[in-house]
């Protein structure tokens, strides 16, 4: 599913060069729940958003489903990560003033050849796996933190992308509430073998997948 | 993607009510400096009906008593032959009211139960030839025509239109205007002869022969002469000092056409040039207004646009959403202020203006604020396509 290589990233400014990432090796077989784990600034995230197709690497090389990504601009990276990849947030990142059936459609809203219509089916479905049926009709303010990041996973799941990437999903819940989103994540990779890539602080939470590996100021340790 | 963006407008109405109050205004403005524009461009397309190049006018202030009819045209006489006497002239003619003066008669009659106004005239025969006026029906005035037991009448199309339909008015009588008066008998129809200049209404208008021996003969308030091409000015005071000569009893001021008719011009542009001096400043305040509260959006939603460039968005779709979102905004305003303007036309609020005046000044109006709104949105617009998804997911 995803293959990284010698990945390298390297913030740089007037004054300064900052390596955020260093000879980071990985292969992500598909329908594997991976976690990564490490303290705040290893590069967890940053590893996350390359990916993502959120952001290129400065050397190495990515691929996704044998295509090499990591040389591709904007335009194609968007329409990948539309297709292939979705995202669920620590914060949620719900548009509060969408109702939560109109925060859902949104990745569809970039999908050409996907009427209104078939829109508004799918991301039915979508609420309907996460249990939030009742609450189409809400605005995000409207809903707890749970049901708000339930919202955040049917939005990352309208597309039916073969990639989802956490970035700390339970991070902001409490512990019975981030079991609740922690048993959809795994249904998700369980029933429909949907690749899983999650970020977290949590060890019970990496307990959970496949295998975990560890970042340490930018360098893979484990 | 449009029903995104009512939703998102119509969910945020309380941030865009600001800016849809703005445009709104902007939009009245706009349209009402567009249509006062439109109308004189509307009036200014229309015959003039007389040459004013290389004329002159003297214009004359009596300052005795009323003399009496018979002293009246003799007066006219003696002052016609005074500038016939100078080489510059080359046709004389005297009337009551001059193109480009201030002065106009209004009279009125009643056709089929309504009342018609009319602006009213008195000239003489060789007034055709110093104005370059050239009946499209019938002919002008002639020496002789006193003689008739009728008062002969030159009547302009769109008087004759209204009276007469499409029946050929030649002598005809022209309808009464006031009990006792002799009957008015129509010689010749002009195309128009529009005194208040370029800008005015193009309205109904009749010439009465001015020479008569008429008891109701007036002083002689303006002599009107054509000078050969290339004349300079200098003449005039010569010409002063012979009006002088004859009648020292009255005040001669001596124009020349052009110089009043750009007077008249003036009087009329420059209220309508300030307006769109203000309109401008206007649209430039509600421009730089319009950039920061669409800035200030921007930066406000980073982490959205964010959250858009991650699930797929390219930088086309942010442009067009930011841009959209104003449009949808933007049409809100011009509806409501469509709908406010048409009402003018649809309840014949003003009088006499072309229903045309109306329509284009209000497709112009909207093609200025959908301009307006594509310039001030671009430059936000470009800022929100450079938010990078990773920078504004993590940004507070």
């Amino acid at each position: 599913m995803l293959e990284l290589s010698n990945i390298k990233k390297v913030y740089r400014t007037d004054k300064l060069e900052t390596v955020a990432l260093s000879e980071v090796n990985l292969v992500v077989a598909g329908g594997e729940f991976l976690s990564i784990m490490g303290p705040s600034g290893s590069g967890k995230s940053t590893l996350l958003n390359l990916m993502g197709l959120l952001d290129t690497p400065t050397s190495g090389s990515l691929l996704l489903d044998g295509e090499n990504v990591s040389t591709y601009r904007d335009k194609k990276l968007a329409l990948l990560r539309n297709h292939k990849v979705g995202f669920i947030f620590q914060t949620f990142h719900l548009v509060n003033d969408l109702r939560v059936i109109d925060n859902v459609e949104l990745p569809l809203l970039y999908r050409r050849g996907i009427s209104s219509r078939e829109r508004r089916a799918l991301a039915l479905l979508a609420l309907e796996r996460v249990g939030l049926m009742s609450r189409i009709d809400h605005f995000p303010s409207q809903l707890s933190g749970g049901q708000q990041q339930r919202v955040a996973i049917a939005r990352a799941i309208v597309g039916r992308p073969a990639l989802l990437l956490a970035d700390e999903p339970t991070g902001n819940l409490d512990s019975r509430m981030g079991e609740e989103i922690m048993d959809i994540l795994r249904e998700l990779n369980e029933k429909d073998g949907t690749t899983l890539i999650m970020v977290t602080h949590d060890p019970r939470m990496a307990e959970r997948t496949h295998r975990t590996i560890r970042i340490f100021d930018g360098r893979q340790v484990a | 993607m449009i029903v995104h963006l009512l939703t998102l407008v119509w969910n945020r109405w309380r941030s865009g009510m600001l800016v849809v109050v703005e445009i709104f205004f902007c939009f009245i403005v706009v349209y009402a400096v567009l249509a006062a524009g439109a109308y004189f461009a509307e009036q200014y397309a229309h015959p003039l009906g007389f040459s004013y190049e290389n004329v002159w006018n003297i214009s004359m202030e009596y300052r005795g008593e009323y003399p009496g009819a018979v002293e009246a045209s003799e007066r006219t006489q003696r002052l016609l032959q005074a500038v016939r006497s100078i080489d510059e002239a080359e046709e004389v003619a005297s009337a009551t009211v001059v193109p480009y003066g201030s002065s106009t008669y209004m009279r009125s009659f009643e056709l089929k139960g309504h009342p018609v106004s009319v602006l009213s005239n008195w000239a003489d025969a060789k007034f055709d030839d110093v104005m370059g006026i050239q009946p499209v029906r019938g002919r002008w005035f002639e020496e002789g025509d006193e003689s008739q037991n009728w008062i002969p009448m030159i009547i302009n199309e769109h008087l004759a239109q209204a009276i007469f339909g499409k029946e050929d008015p030649i002598g005809k009588l022209f309808p009464t205007m006031s009990e006792g008066e002799r009957e008015r008998r129509i010689i010749g129809v002009i195309r128009d002869f529009r005194s208040g200049g370029e800008l005015s209404v193009p309205d109904n208008y009749y010439f009465e022969y001015a020479v008569s021996k008429d008891t109701n003969a007036m002083m002689p308030r303006d002599i009107v002469f054509r000078v050969r091409a290339g004349t300079q000015a200098g003449f005039s005071e010569r010409l002063v000092e012979r009006l002088h000569a004859e009648y020292p009893d009255t005040i001669y001021r001596i124009k020349a056409l052009v110089d009043m008719r750009k007077s008249a011009m003036q009087t009329k542009l420059v209220p309508l040039l300030i307006a769109g001096i203000v309109a401008g400043f206007l649209l430039l305040m509600a421009g730089l207004g319009l950039v920061g509260v669409l800035w200030q959006n921007v930066s406000r939603r980073t982490r959205e646009i964010g959250l858009r460039r991650a699930v797929g968005a390219g930088v086309r779709d942010i442009y067009k959403q930011i841009l959209g979102e104003l449009f949808v905004l933007m049409s809100f305003a011009l509806l409501v202020g469509t709908l406010l303007v048409l009402q003018v036309p649809l309840l014949n609020l003003i009088s006499n203006v072309p229903v045309s005046v109306y329509f284009t000044s209000l497709a112009g109006a909207l093609g200025v604020m959908y301009l307006l709104a594509l310039v001030c949105g671009l430059y936000p617009a470009i800022l929100a396509t450079r938010i990078q998804p990773t920078e504004a997911l993590h940004y507070e």
